[in-house]
């Protein structure tokens, strides 16, 4: 059953690479509140639903790079998801578009991924344990 | 960026909003300083604004105190004669400080201030949780 199931641990890692990375860009706005001119940001989320239908998910080819001359497409391109300015409710008179509550929001919604991806892990090593007889689990 | 990441950039908005914070006291305070010699300027209220620095090595937008400024905004003026800072038609400049400005002033820099707090807070706790999978 485990083998033929997508590897748990990549998708795992990805969502807390994922969460991590958003984290920061929101302690960026927070931390940003009111600056002049400052636009919030969010980033994407990757497609976690393809990433389990597909039976390669971490098999995917990746162009290497033998010649200075060769460029990586955007997917490889070190940061896994980019980041992009997003519409806010209300910009302030000094041009700073972000809301505090809106941002509080999405902190929360990242804490819980974040909870939820590490539980996950929990409990399928619980498993892995069970399996192996360990009383513990 | 990481968690870590977001801790220092938490941390850089809690020392903006620090001191902005300490630029209101600074007006609130002054909030009567008049001249000391007749006819003089009084205390003019103090600004402060924020900008965006770009962090090299984290690569992410920390926050940094672009300048102090001044507001030039006209000063009060009320008549005491009787008052030592009195020009020679007895009225007496104020401070162009609005105490109630400087009260909202300083509850909006409170709140961004728990925000970035709650922020750092948030982030300890998910470090935390990721120790945790090594038990």
């Amino acid at each position: 059953m485990i083998e033929s199931a997508p590897p748990l641990q990549r998708l795992v890692s990805t969502k807390l690479a994922w969460a991590s990375e958003r984290f920061g860009v929101l302690a960026q706005n927070l931390a940003n509140a009111d600056t002049p001119d400052y636009r919030a940001r969010d980033i994407k989320s990757p497609d976690f639903e393809r990433m389990l239908m597909s039976d390669t998910v971490g098999q995917t080819p990746q162009l290497q790079v033998t010649q200075a001359g060769h460029v990586l497409p955007v997917a490889q391109q070190g940061n896994l998801f980019r980041s992009r300015g997003t519409d806010s409710f209300e910009i302030s008179p000094t041009g700073n578009g972000v809301v505090i509550e809106e941002q509080m929001q999405k902190l929360g919604e990242t804490q819980m991924d974040y909870g939820m991806a590490t539980g996950i892990y929990t409990k399928f090593k619980g498993f892995l344990r069970s399996a192996m007889g360990d009383t513990r689990a | 960026m990481d968690l870590i990441g977001a801790m220092k950039i938490s941390a850089s908005g809690m020392h903006a909003q620090s001191a902005r914070l300490r630029v209101t006291s600074e007006n609130l305070a002054n909030a009567a300083s008049t001249a000391e010699v007749p006819g003089g300027e009084p205390f003019r209220r103090k600004t402060i604004s924020f900008a965006n620095e770009l962090d090299r090595e984290l690569g992410v937008d920390l926050v940094k105190v672009d300048r102090y400024g001044t507001d030039t905004a006209g000063f009060e003026v009320r008549y005491e004669p009787s008052h030592p800072a009195a020009d020679a038609d007895g009225n007496v400049l104020y401070p162009n400080v609005n105490p109630l400005i400087e009260l909202m002033d300083m509850r909006e820099a409170q709140r961004s201030f728990e925000a970035n707090l709650n922020t750092m807070q948030a982030a300890r706790s998910m470090v935390r949780q990721l120790l945790d999978l090594m038990r």
